[in-house]
């Protein structure tokens, strides 16, 4: 005992660092996604699995949340929107956030095995492996489509939600992962935009920060329009009713007016860069009407056809 | 990544304070700290625990629930 204390002992941390550390609101986008996966799911679940597989996604997240923290612990304090985060800031050890990781990632992926089902958890497991190996060891610091194909890891829930009442993956949820695949880079690079200053500072390869704002512009654009054709897909090929339809039109027709707003600007200044800061604002609430709009109408039955 | 000059290192317990106890359950004070400091990680322990306490006691009620339900008595 006397020993050990003469290592390297840290002030315990604040259990408030430890729930920072798992990125709450954006594990709240994540079981908010993965719920309405799981009401648009044909079936129906037991309230406490349904729950039960809703706490192991959030816990999931929050374990890529704190893998990720802890990796990026250098890129974190370099950047104004992340200084502040428990270990850029010195109120925990580096250690306590990779163990507090691998453990909740463990534990969620277990307990999603054990009670829902094993498709469900090996989804889950191949999500935390991809955000925290994939996504924030190797594409991140390298590639500019780092955003692109890292989106994947936040296009799971979803999937994870409709497997864990079905036990199979069917187009539809295929075409959920779609949805948030596309969305993620126009979300991401309207936010990259104006906060560039930031990510440069950091060496992080964002795409404003190597291939410029205009070229970024396009691509928001770029990737806007296949993102509309996915989101009404479920309608168009009769999984889901007129209420998703109508919502799913107008919200893309508000989408596609925001990106081409950020098309047409060519401002380099950040305070000129409203249509950027309206776009990442509505590009939110898209995602959490339209999978909102979703699950409603599968459970007033709106839907028309029987699920493949 | 470990000695990034822009992480600010967290406090070594030995600079700050070090409320420890023997193996056989003792208290015992290790480095420089005041009052103030070992009240407040002391605190902070408590805080620990309580939410600990409170997480197990929700998981030890879901993996109740959850064996119920597998054994079909809901349904």
């Amino acid at each position: 005992m006397e020993q050990a204390l003469t290592h390297d002992h840290y002030i315990p941390a604040d259990w408030r660092d430890f729930w920072a550390l798992t990125k709450p609101r954006v594990m709240s986008l994540v079981v908010f996604t993965a719920l309405c996966g799981l009401l648009a799911a044909p079936e129906s679940i037991h309230p406490v699995i349904g729950f039960t597989a809703i706490l192991c996604i959030a816990l999931g997240a929050g374990a890529s949340g704190a893998l990720n923290q802890w990796y990026e612990a250098d890129i974190d304090a370099k950047m104004k929107r992340t200084e502040k985060r428990p270990l850029p800031d010195g109120r925990m050890a580096k250690q306590s956030a990779l163990h507090f990781g691998i453990g909740l990632a463990a534990f969620s992926v277990l307990v999603m095995a054990v009670a829902v089902n094993y498709l469900s958890a090996a989804i889950l497991a191949f999500s935390i492996f991809f955000y925290a190996v994939v996504y924030t060891v190797w594409l991140k610091r390298s590639t500019p489509q780092n955003i692109v194909i890292g989106g994947a890891a936040g296009a799971f829930p979803p999937l994870i939600g409709w497997a864990a009442v079905s036990g199979d993956v069917t187009i539809m949820p295929i075409l959920l992962f779609a949805i948030i695949f596309l969305w993620t880079p126009p979300h991401f690079w309207a936010l990259a935009l104006f906060i560039k200053s930031d990510y440069g500072n950091a060496g992080v390869p964002m795409l404003p920060v190597v291939a410029g704002r205009r070229s970024t512009r396009n691509q928001i654009l770029y990737y806007t329009v296949p993102m509309l054709f996915a989101a009404m897909m479920p309608f168009i090929l009769g999984y889901v009713g007129i209420l998703y339809g109508i919502t799913a039109a107008v919200l893309n027709g508000i989408f596609l007016i925001f990106a081409v707003h950020v098309w047409r600007n060519d401002s380099d200044d950040s305070a000129a860069m409203q249509p950027e800061k309206r776009l990442f604002a509505f590009s939110i609430a898209y995602l959490f009407i339209l999978f909102a709009v979703l699950a409603a109408d599968n459970m007033v039955g709106f839907a028309k056809v029987v699920y493949l | 990544m470990n000695d990034d000059p822009n992480i600010k290192k967290a406090s070594p317990i030995e600079d700050r304070a070090a409320p420890a106890r023997t193996n056989d359950g003792e208290a015992k004070i290790v480095g420089r700290f005041d009052a103030n400091q070992s009240q407040h990680i002391r605190d902070r322990q408590k805080a620990r625990s309580n939410m600990m306490g409170i997480i197990l006691l929700g998981l030890c009620v879901l993996f109740f629930a959850i064996t119920i339900v597998k054994i079909g008595v809901w349904g």
